[in-house]
């Protein structure tokens, strides 16, 4: 009787196959599900700007050039040659023939305008089509004196990137570094330099008489801070970048820091008004923080331990920081206040120089293990994985672009005759290594906000 | 009693084959049909589960969907002028970051070899004497990572793009689904927000009408338009357009048309993931 029972138990299950398998042939739309696609650069076409006059033509040229090694040094875009178009634009208010841009496999098409009206102002007008809809995305103008080209080019950039991406761009913004070189006496230097986040038009911040570390970018304003080390003691500036007035952080009027006591890596608060820092005081480091206009300074933690290194998370309300509390240098994340302290690195390894990403989710950090150094990111909360972008002989100092996708970080790279220092950038995806245009040897990015 | 048993088990074991060559098999013949469908892509043939052999480089060139339409005559229809005018821009003229003006010496001495570093900009103009780049990149080391993102990224690949192809279902035979096979040719053209912050919330829909040749017979509709298109949220803004985009851009497909009437009409769900 048991086969019985099992047989008619078989057999029912036949039947309920065949039924489930009728059910699935329907009249309705086929259902398809994509769940992975590609994640490759995004082809667009970009066409020399247009202009009635030679020179209009030339600048034409120009910002369609910026443009170009923009999108592309984002890793995101993969301009096309030029030498493939077929359509010629003579005239940006006219729908393009799409099919020839699709033809030479251009997703979006780039067409611009360059003129000077009566002022002598330079206007740049621009529209970005979308070839397989065949519809426009973008049209915007801009004006500028004509000497600011460079920077419309720049916006131009970043209202595409924008469009595009759906993040703001990064690429009307300058970046501020340290060159490395020698004096007169082959003693060596450490220099500030400026620059658009390009490479172009770099110029020096300070003069060699001392040296000038670990810049920070204010997020909100042409401010930045560094560390001036000069007869052995280092003193935390603000530098006004707009009026070029720098002034010591703390002088004479600070009990707190005067008398032996020194200050390290101030970051700014994302409303660009208050600083967080390390403060040396007996031997230890604490942190603290400061406030721009009142100049009160205010002790966030208090223990025997060396906490260093810390950094605002976008809305204000937390810090993360660096602590040998435990030992070897971890990460820890604690409320403005300096209350609920906590730990959020666990690896292997010793835990240093977090950053926070302008975005939020991500907080940057440098890991050593034995001689190998990592650049890496882990969530804010410190959940999930760590994700490793680089690994060298020698990393340090992450610093985020403005939208929180690139990450600037000193490489060291070793040689015969010492350790050979560089800037390098990379994306979130640990891909689109690129180094950053500099002069010489370079350490220490800082990269600005979005400029007005 | 032995014996017995032995017969009801061989009396249960034909029944059962009995039964279900009644009950499947005259489905399965149906299906037979169409796995003698050959199918001119990388996929060959299609059957009710998608059984495919993995494969390293795929010596098939694969064929290129080329979206050949007969030229536009160019209607001069005058846009409206660009209506955003964002800000008039008064860009200030750069007096920030003056250098320092302090008399140098001019030698600068330089021990390494002067290795001209590539000025990135021809025109720009040296506040100061520059230093030189003292030393080439490490190139090796460069190139090798590069060389490393490539695998990484080459790993990261859709599994139908040609070059590689990841085995799915038994992964002996070559046969796919009616949806493996559109899903195989859209999935190349959709670039996938999976780096946006949150890609679970980015799922957008397009209903897809084909033509019996593959070729699209309308205009590729984003389910829940408004939603989408007007939300505050870019990312799914951009989620949706790029989806239509998708649609569009490999079109025409290549699928059996035999089988018209099952694809004249497909729903793509495209619903990134975190990865």
């Amino acid at each position: 009787m048991r086969f019985l029972a099992r047989l008619a138990a078989l057999l029912g299950m036949i039947t309920a196959l065949a039924a489930a398998a009728s059910a699935q042939s329907g009249d309705g739309p086929l259902v398809v599900t994509v769940t992975e696609g590609n994640v490759d650069p995004f082809p667009i076409a970009i066409t020399d700007f247009i202009g009635e006059d030679a020179e209009s033509v030339e600048t034409g040229a120009d910002i369609a050039r910026v443009v170009t090694n923009n999108l592309e040094s984002s890793g995101l875009f993969a301009p096309v040659d030029q030498d493939a178009f077929i359509e010629d634009i003579s005239n940006i208010d006219l729908r393009p023939r799409f099919a020839d841009w699709r033809l030479v496999n251009a997703s979006a098409l780039l067409v611009g305008r360059v003129s000077v009206d009566e002022q002598g102002r330079l206007l740049v007008a621009f529209r970005l089509w979308d070839t397989a809809a065949e519809q426009q995305l973008l049209g915007m103008q801009f004006t500028s004196v004509p000497e600011n080209w460079r920077r419309l080019a720049h916006k131009v950039s970043d209202a595409i990137y924008e469009r595009l991406t759906g993040e703001s761009g990064f690429f009307d913004t300058r970046i501020v570094y340290v060159s490395e070189g020698e004096g007169p006496e082959g003693e060596p230097t450490r220099r500030l330099v400026i620059m658009d986040q390009d490479g172009a038009n770099p110029s020096f911040l300070t003069d060699r008489s001392y040296m000038a570390l670990l810049p920070n970018y204010s997020p909100t304003n042409q401010q930045i801070t560094y560390v001036s080390f000069r007869d052995l003691q280092a003193t935390s500036y603000l530098y006004d970048l707009q009026t070029g007035r720098q002034e010591a952080l703390f002088d004479g009027s600070n009990a707190a820091i005067t008398g032996g006591g020194q200050s390290l890596s101030a970051r700014f608060h994302p409303n660009g008004r208050e600083l967080v820092m390390s403060v040396e005081r007996r031997g230890r480091h604490d942190l603290y923080g400061f406030d721009l206009r009142t100049r009160a300074l205010r002790q966030l933690t208090n223990n025997p331990s060396d906490d260093t290194e810390p950094t605002y998370s976008p809305d204000g309300e937390q810090i993360a920081f660096a602590s040998n509390r435990s030992g070897q240098p971890q990460l820890y994340l604690m409320n403005a206040d300096g209350s609920e302290q906590r730990r959020i690195s666990f690896g292997e390894g010793r835990y240093t120089s977090p950053v926070w990403s302008p975005r939020g989710d991500l907080i940057a950090f440098i890991k050593q293990q034995g001689s190998m150094f990592s650049l890496g990111v882990m969530r804010a909360d410190g959940s999930g994985e760590e994700r490793i972008l680089y690994d060298g002989y020698f990393v340090d100092t992450p610093a985020w672009s403005p939208n929180g996708r690139i990450l600037l970080f000193t490489r060291g790279d070793y040689s015969a005759n010492g350790t050979r220092y560089s800037i390098w950038s990379v994306d979130l995806g640990g891909f689109n290594l690129r180094r950053l245009p500099t002069q010489g040897a370079a350490s220490d990015a800082a990269w600005s906000p979005l400029l007005d | 009693m032995r014996a017995f048993a032995s017969f009801i088990i061989s009396l249960g074991l034909h029944l059962s084959l009995f039964a279900s060559a009644f009950i499947y098999f005259p489905r399965a013949a149906n299906e037979l049909d169409s796995e003698s469908v050959l199918v001119p892509i990388e996929l060959v043939t299609l059957a009710e589960d998608t059984n495919i052999r993995a494969a390293r480089p795929d010596p098939e060139p694969e064929p290129e969907p080329d979206i050949v339409q007969p030229p536009e005559p160019v209607v001069a229809e005058p846009e409206p002028e660009p209506e955003a005018e964002p800000e008039p821009v008064p860009l200030p003229p750069e007096e920030e970051a003056e250098p320092e003006p302090e008399p140098e010496p001019e030698a600068e001495p330089e021990p390494a070899p002067p290795e001209p570093e590539p000025e990135p900009e021809p025109e720009r103009t040296a506040p100061e004497p520059r230093q030189r780049e003292e030393q080439g990149l490490d190139l090796d080391a460069l190139s090798s990572l590069v060389d490393r993102s490539r695998q990484q990224s080459a790993q990261n690949q859709p599994a139908d793009e040609g070059e590689t192809r990841q085995g799915a279902g038994a992964g002996t035979a070559m046969t796919a689904t009616m949806s493996d096979l559109f899903r195989s040719q859209t999935a190349r053209c959709w670039r996938e927000p999976s780096d946006a912050p949150d890609p679970e919330s980015l799922r957008v829909s397009v209903e897809v009408q084909l033509e019996r040749d593959g070729s699209l017979g309308a205009a590729p509709r984003l389910v829940d338009a408004n939603r989408v298109l007007g939300s505050s949220n870019s990312y799914l803004r951009l989620a949706g357009e790029r989806a239509v985009r998708a649609v569009i851009e490999c079109a025409p497909y290549a699928m059996p048309a035999g089988q018209y009437q099952q694809w004249r009409r497909i729903t793509v769900n495209f619903e990134p993931s975190n990865r």
